[in-house]
């Protein structure tokens, strides 16, 4: 099975206010790409247009050769499956029963006893199976977060999406998470999630997407992208990046000057998008 | 108490993810509804005895099925004034209290998996029928051809009653066709239903709805009010069986479309994004249960009225016991709709004998309490 999603000069606006800017990315199975950038550059954005949730005023994304609109919803759950950010349940579901849901597109009929024993390995590995009974509106964040992951891993697909998929675990549960993703990946599937720890980015990610104000400024390897200079003109933060005592990859270190970790950008965005127009031809060999 | 109680139902609902659980439960809440059926039949201002009405009964389902069946009943003792007798007990059951009882029933089941479905596809636990204007809109209907005096009897030369009333349902029927798409079509904003601004253009529409109903009733005369109050509190007054033939296969495309989108309702809860991951059309998924909640509850209320309350109460009801499971909440809920609604009619026109309340006002009476009760269980079993 070929698992590729090709995304084809993606643009999306809502009124005047542009999102999401000229981006085109693929991303491979068995390859991890981690999508990074600032509050409101459009991550989500980008993911929802991947996910096929919003369409592109301009552009297209194609999985497997063909526009994700051709494929129906069912046919399109058997091969791409996607994390929330937040996942909230309106009736009382007890974990187990949400996780089981991730089974949907597979089920005919009623579930068979291989689904049941799916759901209880997924949930099993990301540690919540001892909460299958619980209601899940009472599970706390993080454990609401790790059976949303139990559910999408449930859905066995090629192809996982996943936005922000960290931002309310511990540090354990977050490793835990990236690690699934990479067993994951070396099973043949393509994985697009986006990051905010630049760090668990640099560690499992293949390659990283950062994105400034819905441009895709950089793309390339972490170490490729995530230096300080990039750094400095997407996110606004001096930064110093060392090489990980232990991995192969960069390591992020903020640095404090005066009590203050942030420096602001350029004031004015035009100065800002000069900067890294620059930048982009310099430290990003990939792009274009 | 009250935490006891929290602790059973926990059990009840841990139970009733069990294939045999539920099936026994659903089997438990049929025989209640023969056995309240049955006690419709018999009780009125003539009391008939429960095995003349079963047997009765019995031997007119033979005679309609052509089957070689005699319950033994002696139909030809002569009536005596003033005494029951099999003649006039037997007419009594065959051709008032049954179908009485039966469209009860029916409407009890309309509204309640109309509401069941509609909170499911909404989202929304506040949704119910009346909520996204199908009630008001049937009453709108009624109630403007009550005022404009239209009769198809005009049309065929005929002063039978039965054809105002007939006028009266059509008009109703169509208004609450009309309402439930206007509705629909001012929450559709840039090819997606937004379920907030659903409940809330629903909401203006029944106040303007309400508005119109009481300017009517202003304005009318004391015998055009009677006609309003039937439609604005719901009877069961003069049901025969020629009306339910016309609602069964209304409120039988529901009960046989929905529970096959059980699995589907579900994933919505998770919301419309994710239910869309997972497969889910979400938008056809929503037109298809307001349709057909639009559909079933309209001919129900074009010829019962507007009866309020079972249709948010009901699943409410049941997923207290039951779980939030779509597969047994949809046809618990037709049954206890059922149920409800029988016991409801039965005590409306038994309580005030000669005269009957309107049941509207029954089920609002119970049910506004019963639906606090649920509220306040469920937010202390959240903790």
């Amino acid at each position: 099975m070929v698992n590729h999603l090709d995304a084809q000069h993606l643009h999306y606006h809502i009124g005047k206010a542009t999102l999401v800017r000229d981006i085109s990315l693929q991303v491979n199975g068995g390859e991890i790409l981690a999508i990074v950038g600032p509050n409101g550059a459009g991550k989500t954005t980008l993911l929802k247009l991947l996910a096929g949730d919003l369409h592109p005023q301009s552009g297209q994304v194609l999985l497997n050769g063909h526009p994700l609109h051709h494929h129906k919803p069912l046919e399109l759950a058997r091969q791409r499956a996607v994390m929330p950010q937040q996942a909230s349940v309106s009736l009382d579901f007890t974990a187990y029963e949400v996780a089981l849901m991730g089974r949907h597109p597979h089920i005919r009929g009623s579930e068979t006893r291989e689904d049941h024993r799916i759901v209880e390995e997924a949930l099993h590995r990301t540690e919540v199976l001892h909460l299958r009974e619980q209601l899940y509106a009472t599970l706390s964040g993080g454990e609401k977060a790790r059976v949303t992951l139990a559910r999408v891993l449930a859905q066995q697909t090629a192809i996982l999406l996943l936005d922000e998929p960290t931002s309310t675990l511990d540090l354990r549960h977050q490793h835990m998470t990236m690690q699934i993703m990479r067993e994951r990946a070396k099973t043949g599937v393509a994985v697009v999630a986006v990051l905010h720890d630049l760090n668990l980015a640099a560690m499992y990610a293949d390659r990283i997407g950062m994105i400034h104000s819905g441009q895709l400024a950089f793309i390339g390897t972490p170490d490729e992208v995530l230096t300080a200079a990039n750094i400095h003109a997407v996110f606004g933060l001096a930064v110093e990046v060392l090489s990980h005592p232990t991995h192969q990859c960069p390591l992020i270190v903020p640095l404090a000057t005066n009590g203050h970790v942030a420096t602001p950008p350029e004031i004015g965005a035009s100065a800002g998008r000069k900067v890294l127009a620059d930048q982009r031809v310099t430290s990003a060999p990939h792009l274009g | 108490m009250i935490s006891k109680l929290i602790v059973w139902q926990a059990t009840t609902q841990r139970y009733s993810r069990l294939l045999p659980v539920r099936i026994a439960f659903l089997l438990v809440l049929l025989m209640i509804l023969v056995f309240i059926s049955l006690s419709a039949v018999s009780t009125g201002a003539v009391r008939i005895q429960r095995d003349v009405v079963f047997k009765v009964s019995v031997d007119a389902m033979a005679e309609k099925l052509h089957l070689d069946y005699d319950s033994g009943l002696d139909y030809s003792a002569r009536c005596l004034p003033g005494q029951s007798c099999i003649q006039r007990d037997a007419a009594l059951v065959r051709e008032i209290r049954w179908p009485r009882v039966i469209m009860a029933g029916l409407v009890g089941a309309s509204l309640a998996i109309a509401g069941t479905a509609l909170q499911g596809a909404l989202r929304n636990p506040l949704a119910d029928p009346g909520l996204i204007g199908a009630s008001s809109g049937a009453a709108v209907g009624a109630v403007t051809a009550i005022l404009l005096g239209v009769n198809i009897g005009d049309v065929l030369h005929s002063d039978a009653p039965a054809l105002a009333r007939l006028t009266q349902s059509l008009f109703a029927f169509g208004a609450a066709l009309i309402t439930t798409f206007g509705v629909f079509r001012l929450a559709r904003w840039q090819g997606r239903t937004d379920s907030t601004s659903l409940l809330l253009i629903g909401l203006a529409i029944n106040t303007m709805a309400s508005a119109y109903i009481g300017l009517a009733t202003f304005i009318s005369d004391i015998r055009e009010v009677n006609d309003i109050v039937f439609w604005t509190l719901g009877s069961f007054a003069e049901i025969f069986w020629r009306d339910v033939y016309v609602v069964v296969p209304f409120t039988g495309l529901s009960v046989v479309v929905l529970p096959f989108l059980a699995r589907q309702l579900n994933l919505m809860t998770l919301g419309e994004a994710e239910a869309q991951h997972l497969g889910v059309n979400a938008e056809r998924l929503r037109m298809i249960c307001v349709a057909l909640a639009a559909i079933t509850v309209g001919v129900s209320v074009a010829f019962a009225g507007i009866i309020g309350f079972v249709g948010l109460v009901v699943p409410h009801l049941i997923r207290f016991f039951t779980g939030p499971d779509h597969r047994i909440v949809l046809p618990a809920s037709v049954l206890t709709g059922a149920i409800l609604m029988i016991a409801a009619d039965l005590w409306a026109r038994t309580v005030a004998i000669p005269t009957e309340v309107p049941v509207g006002i029954v089920t609002a009476l119970f049910g506004g309490p019963v639906f606090l009760v649920l509220i306040i269980l469920s937010r202390r079993g959240r903790g």
